[in-house]
């Protein structure tokens, strides 16, 4: 908007500065014509001189510079002609025609055999009189017109900064007049942009609790109104969500805790209970064994014997069992006892295993026992699954951040979903989100399969 | 006059099963050993085996209040020639390392055939004997 008004003052200054650069050059041109007068002045007066001194000596020489000057007071006199139509053209056209006749009356008055100079000066006074008056006059008129042009420069002159002023004050006032209107603009379209704008990113950013300031009713103002109810429905969804998925989780991990529970207090019963019943079984079934012997009665002897060895697997059976319900060890000797536990237990369907433990303190029971679950879990994939060379655990925490990895160099599996359902990762990943871990698999066809489990430890119980 | 040389352990059952104490009792007697004390938990055990000095106590791991193992340290602190056969029914690698460190002689697990006892026991009074003789 300020561009076109800077042109036109711009344009505006550049005609003045011409107009008054022709003035100018008009008003160099009139003092070269006033020289040019002074110049007929001196002209005429140096005529009158010469002509006196002819007269007087008749002298050949001063003669021919009087007929000299004469000639040049002819040229100044056409070249005026040939130029003035200004305001000296009248007494330039009077003194001519007076020059014309003065030279006609010498003439006449050589012709007249007159050369008294006294009677000469009588014929031409006259005209020296009238041509001087009309040469005064042409100076006058000159000087009147270079007044006249000087008057009108600094007219311009004055014009020009008039109007410059003006421009500025009409630059100024505009200037004015659209910082007005970019204000208003700014408040009407590129503000509620702008907080449109800032809302959108508060929006993706999950702040759905953030409004849009609506202003006046436009359409920039209709929008926001509707992005603002968008934003709060979204907010009551995601709040109602949120509410959801917390019970979904308090839920999952109640009946997890639940589960565990139940698992310990049925380790402990088959521990209590069937194993110690079985075991007394064992003992008595030896007794009698020792009585069918002294008896002689060896096939019941043998029978017994048989019966012993029945029975032993059948405590083995419950006492693994057991074991896989709750390890005693994960309570008594903790996270890292446990997993050792387990290790020695398949040893013998796994591969070399390696295990690094590094916790500076004791996990919280249920960290440890999800944990555990998930070694479980990995260990018994590797030991069906994997056809691994080796295995490696690693346990750690460092600032907080537990983390459990189980890397095998087996068989590994070309896609996730293909095989998740099958090898308890759902289970276990259920059960590691329920307690706010993350569980990440990454598998290649023939490249081996990592467990990783991850939780941020907030709380830690003291060893 | 001298008394006769012992030819059999003096023992000690160490269960918080009465079940398993009684049975035990009986085929541990019908082997040849003597019974002489026997014990619900690790607490009345240290203070049982503290009275009687048995040559060989079968000491269960997990009881209430203190446990087989904790029990252990204490009994062989008191009778630094006892033996200590550990029963459970725990069979992890941790808790035979615990206690093989906390002085047993044995770890046998329960279910297993009556002879896998035997054997230990009669392992362990065989080595007091050699013990003795050397002495």
């Amino acid at each position: 908007m300020l561009l076109p008004l800077v042109a036109v003052v711009g344009i505006g200054a550049l005609t003045f500065t011409r107009s008054i650069a022709a003035l100018e050059e008009f008003q160099e041109e009139a003092v070269a014509e006033a020289r040019s007068i002074e110049e007929l002045k001196d002209l005429l007066f140096r005529a009158d001189d010469v002509g006196e001194s002819y007269a007087e000596t008749r002298d050949p020489a001063v003669g021919r510079e009087f007929k000299l000057i004469g000639g040049q007071i002819d040229l100044v006199f056409e070249r005026w002609a040939a130029l003035n139509t200004g305001p000296q053209s009248e007494p330039a056209t009077r003194a001519r025609s007076l020059w014309i006749q003065s030279r006609a009356a010498v003439l006449e008055a050589k012709l007249s055999g007159i050369t008294d100079p006294k009677v000469m000066d009588d014929r031409m006074d006259p005209y020296h009189d009238d041509l001087d008056e009309a040469v005064t006059q042409l100076g006058r008129a000159n000087t009147l017109n270079v007044n006249e042009i000087a008057t009108e420069i600094s007219f311009l002159g004055r014009l020009e900064r008039f109007q410059l002023f003006a421009a500025l004050g009409i630059l100024v006032i505009a200037s004015f007049v659209a910082a007005l209107l970019a204000a208003k603009v700014r408040r009407s379209i590129t503000t509620p942009l702008l907080n449109l704008e800032a809302a959108a990113s508060q929006f993706g950013s999950d702040n759905l609790s953030h409004r849009i300031e609506v202003m006046g009713d436009d359409e920039l103002a209709r929008v926001g109104s509707a992005l603002n109810t968008m934003a709060g429905k979204l907010e009551r969804s995601t709040a109602a969500l949120t509410q959801s998925e917390q019970q979904r989780s308090d839920l999952l991990g109640k009946v997890l805790d639940t589960g565990e529970k139940e698992r310990t207090r049925l380790a402990g019963e088959l521990h209590d209970g069937p194993v110690q019943g079985l075991t007394q079984l064992m003992y008595e079934l030896e007794l009698s064994t020792m009585d069918a012997e002294e008896a002689q009665r060896t096939d019941l002897s043998r029978d017994l014997n048989m019966l012993q060895g029945r029975l032993s697997n059948q405590i083995e059976t419950l006492r693994t069992m057991m074991i896989d319900l709750r390890p005693p060890v994960l309570d008594e000797r903790g996270l890292q006892g446990a997993i050792q536990a387990h290790l020695d237990t398949w040893a013998p369907k796994l591969p070399p295993a390696d295990l690094y433990v590094d916790l500076p303190r004791r996990l919280e029971t249920t960290l440890e026992t999800v944990l555990f679950r998930g070694a479980q879990e990995a260990l018994i994939n590797v030991a069906k699954h994997a056809s691994a060379s080796k295995v490696s655990i690693r346990l750690t925490e460092e600032d907080g951040v537990v983390v459990l990895t189980v890397r095998d160099d087996g068989v590994g599996f070309a896609s996730l979903d293909s095989v998740a359902g099958h090898i308890g990762l759902d289970a276990m990943k259920e059960r590691v989100e329920s307690a706010g871990g993350a569980v990440v698999v990454d598998s290649n066809q023939g490249s081996g399969t990592t467990v990783g489990i991850r939780f941020e430890q907030k709380e830690m119980m003291p060893v | 006059m001298t008394a006769a040389p012992q030819v059999s352990p003096r023992m000690m059952i160490v269960d918080d099963e009465p079940l398993i104490r009684q049975v035990l009792r009986r085929l541990l007697e019908r082997q040849g050993a003597t019974v002489c004390a026997e014990a619900a938990d690790g607490r009345e055990a240290v203070r049982v085996a503290a009275l009687a000095k048995p040559d060989i106590i079968l000491m269960d791991l997990r009881m209430p209040g203190l446990d087989g193992l904790q029990a252990t340290k204490q009994i062989i602190a008191l009778l630094p020639g006892v033996s200590v056969i550990m029963t459970t029914a725990y069979t992890d690698q941790a808790f035979r390392d615990e206690a093989e460190a906390a002085g047993v002689t044995a770890y046998v697990v329960k279910g297993t055939r009556p002879s896998v006892l035997k054997e230990a026991i009669d392992a362990a009074w065989s080595e007091q004997q050699a013990r003795l003789s050397a002495a």
